[in-house]
């Protein structure tokens, strides 16, 4: 017997495989069904426990769970967020399917949007909004004083008065600068325009050997220049950017870009610059001198990597004439697809949550982030005045936001000839009216060759 | 009847063993399994479902304006040819990617059969290290093309935080915009797809040197013939075989390079990398163009297959294969 016993727990035996496998079939079982027995209002997977379930694509960055967050300082006020939807509404709950790779989240929305099998909601990047606005659905009814939303909202996820997208923060481009450089090198007063940004980071790169001005090779850190001597991309879904009033804004742009480059403010290699991070440490580290970057820049890359960062401020993108203002914004929304029944009404109720002021406020300084509604930024009880130190700055320079155009040219061609122009200029490959030209061309050919520029 | 019946075939169960063994033994299981039709069925399946039909659906939305941001699709017939043909962009990739494939095919078969012949050398002279040699040296073809196409750009950075920048700053050469200059972006591209690919090459042309006989190198000592007669006329015709697959393959693989160059540069500054592969990529999935992108697709593959067809005419190894 002892033999016996002592052979039965040295050789795996068809039984004791059954009886492991089982086991651990047993525990996984428990463990995938644990969430799902969690009674408590909102789980990383759940919001609510309600009869009418939808589901919800969103990104882990937007969890409620701090432990599977990829942003966890803002778990506890999407918690809050959440938890108040799921107490005001007991009779629904949210599914949350979280989404890994963005480019394939954008892609399978649109894809399922235009053959009818779009998730009921889905949280959406702003850019993504001009693609999809054709299946998303009104909240007007379920968000308060849509009045209250900064110009660029109302521009971009608005369309005939219908609010098609709850915008519930914001970031924007702008102008950081070496106090003690352009005190030195200039009058002190930051740039405001082309001339003083090639003035005085001119002699700045001369006086100091670094770089005077950079930026990245993304669109909407340049596009600003465009759009604030009124210059219009698209209209009524048409590419515009080649009619009269717009080529003259788009050609001076270029030869800024170009003017940059030849006089030594600006180096070549920016032509392949595409990190925000490499530039804004570039900066900290006393490499350049002035760059454009988004708000968040400073305490993400700046602060922690300059000895001394109170030597940094911000203004205004510096523009062709000291009269003209923009800067580029963006963001995240929450957007309902399903048109029709309890799912719809549920899904614009859950989505409008995110645009409560409260809930706002609460977020955008969890999350270091602008508000997209001018009274969440002017009252300190909703968004504290200490969430960045540029925070009065940036209420007024998002006052001036303009956010990617709303048709789907501009994803399917004009962004990425826009940056592939601008490579090319600062890479010296081309005269800024030769890469204008071909911008323009590639463009009308992407638009089925149907655009006629004005001239 | 009954009683004829019962002499002819006594039992309904011996008809039923009858009838299974004439399924099992040489029925209508024997005449399946005797045909080559039924061994090759699991293959053709499997590539009529996942090569010959994606094939034929990449062709047949190369023929609509299938696009990701519209549920609408029409038959465009050859207009997506018509304005790939007649676009600049189309011809600045093609040139980009004939330079950078045929940059690539040289200098790939070059240094691999190089490297080959080193190793080969040495092994025959009972020198240490071939083995690591192999290891190190095939290690580059191992690694991704993207972690590759990271690692280089990273140390190629133009400031002193990038490698070979901050050497070449130290020796006095100042930076060089290896990523910034259209002509050395290019050259960059070539040098990190080439130090990745020249793996491959030597291990098929180390696998093709292990099996030329001795005795013909011995005959041809006898011969008279030295060191470079004995490779011009013994090592090379003995490598054609492996030299025609060495080329066919890196061909293939250069035509169609994606991942590298995606992270090197990204076909740029300004597409001065951009080749064919990254601008189908481009114009699938950022301007949403699927059936633009799916003529690109078809026009690769003719250039891939031309190219291959010309390679079987030039080295006419009809014999060996």
């Amino acid at each position: 017997m002892p033999e016996n016993i002592s052979n039965k727990h040295q050789k795996p035996t068809r039984r004791t495989f059954l009886l492991a496998t089982g086991g651990i079939t047993t525990a996984a079982i428990a463990g995938c069904a644990g969430d799902e027995e969690d009674d408590s209002l909102v789980t990383h997977n759940r919001v609510g426990n309600g009869d009418v379930a939808f589901d919800h694509w969103t990104s882990a960055f937007y969890s409620p769970d701090e432990d599977e967050s990829l942003q966890p300082e803002t778990a506890s006020a999407m918690r809050t967020r959440f938890e108040e939807w799921a107490e005001e509404n007991p009779e629904y709950q949210a599914n949350l399917v979280y989404q890994s790779d963005l480019d394939q989240w954008e892609s399978q929305l649109v894809t399922r949007a235009s053959s009818g099998e779009a998730p009921p909601s889905s949280t959406l990047d702003s850019v993504w909004v001009p693609d999809n606005r054709e299946y998303l659905q009104p909240l007007n009814d379920y968000v308060d004083d849509i009045d209250d939303f900064f110009p660029f909202v109302q521009e971009t996820a608005m369309e005939n008065g219908d609010l098609l997208a709850a915008w519930f923060y914001t970031g924007l481009r702008c102008l950081y600068y070496r106090v003690d450089l352009v005190e030195e090198y200039g009058d002190g007063e930051p740039p405001r325009t082309w001339e003083d940004v090639l003035e005085v980071g001119g002699a700045i790169a001369d006086g100091e050997g670094i770089d005077g001005f950079t930026l990245q090779m993304n669109a909407l850190d340049t596009l600003p220049f465009f759009w604030g001597q009124g210059g219009e991309l698209v209209d009524d879904g048409t590419p515009v950017l080649g009619n009269e009033d717009n080529f003259d804004a788009l050609l001076s742009t270029f030869e800024f870009f170009g003017d940059l480059v030849d006089q030594g403010v600006t180096p070549q290699r920016v032509g392949t610059l595409d990190d925000p991070a490499q530039l804004g440490e570039e900066a900290a580290n006393g490499q350049s001198a002035m760059f454009i970057g988004s708000n968040s820049r400073y305490q993400i890359s700046v602060e922690p990597n300059d000895d001394n960062p109170d030597r940094w401020d911000v203004a205004e993108i510096p523009m062709r004439e000291a009269d003209q203002f923009a800067t580029g914004v963006g963001g995240w929304t929450e957007a309902v697809y399903a048109d029709e029944g309890e799912v719809a009404e549920a899904a614009r109720s859950f989505a409008a949550k995110a645009v409560e002021p409260e809930t706002m406020g609460r977020y955008c300084e969890a999350g270091s982030q602008l508000p997209t509604r001018a009274s969440v930024f002017d009252d300190d009880d909703l968004f504290s005045g200490d969430t960045f130190r540029f925070q009065d700055q940036f209420r007024t320079f998002l006052e001036n936001g303009v956010a990617r155009p709303s048709a789907p040219i501009y994803s399917e061609a004009i962004e990425e000839e826009w940056v592939t122009a601008k490579e090319r200029v600062f890479t010296r490959q081309s005269s800024p009216e030769e890469a204008v030209g071909t911008m323009l061309d590639n463009i009308a050919e992407a638009y089925d060759g149907d655009v006629e520029y004005e001239s | 009847m009954k009683a004829e019946s019962r002499v002819e075939d006594p039992s309904v169960g011996t008809r039923v063993r009858r009838t299974i063994a004439d399924w099992t033994d040489w029925g209508i299981v024997d005449r399946l399994v005797s045909r080559p039709l039924f061994w090759l069925l699991p293959a053709l399946v499997f590539i009529t479902v996942f090569q010959l039909y994606p094939v034929f659906e990449v062709f047949r939305m190369s023929l609509t304006d299938t696009s990701l941001i519209s549920s609408e699709e029409s038959y465009v017939w050859l207009e997506n040819y018509r304005r790939l043909l007649g676009s600049e962009r189309f011809y600045s990739t093609l040139r980009v990617t004939g330079i950078y494939s045929i940059a690539s095919v040289v200098l790939q078969i070059g240094l691999g059969l190089g490297l080959a012949l080193s190793i080969d050398y040495g092994v025959r002279r009972g020198l240490r290290g071939p083995l690591l040699t192999r290891v190190v040296v095939l290690s580059a073809w191992i690694v991704p093309g993207i972690i590759i196409g990271l690692v280089w750009r990273i140390m190629l950075l133009e400031t002193n935080v990038g490698v070979v920048n901050n050497a070449l700053d130290r020796l006095g050469f100042g930076i060089v915009p290896f990523l910034s200059d259209a002509q050395l972006a290019l050259f960059s591209v070539v040098a990190a797809g080439a130090w990745r690919g020249t793996a491959f090459s030597m291990i098929m042309f180390y696998a093709g040197l292990k099996r030329v006989p001795d005795e013909l190198y011995r005959a041809a000592k006898v011969d008279g013939a030295g060191p470079l007669a004995r490779f011009r006329y013994v090592t090379l015709p003995q490598l054609k075989p492996v030299m025609f697959v060495v080329t066919i393959l890196v061909t293939i693989y250069s035509l169609n390079s994606f991942d590298l160059i995606f992270a090197l540069t990204n076909g740029g500054p300004g597409r001065a990398t951009e080749v064919i592969a990254l601008s189908m990529y481009k114009t699938a999935f950022n301007s949403y163009q699927m059936g633009m992108a799916a003529a690109t697709a078809v026009v690769l593959l003719v250039v891939t297959l031309t190219v291959t067809a010309i390679y079987f005419r030039v080295f006419d190894i009809s014999e060996e294969i």
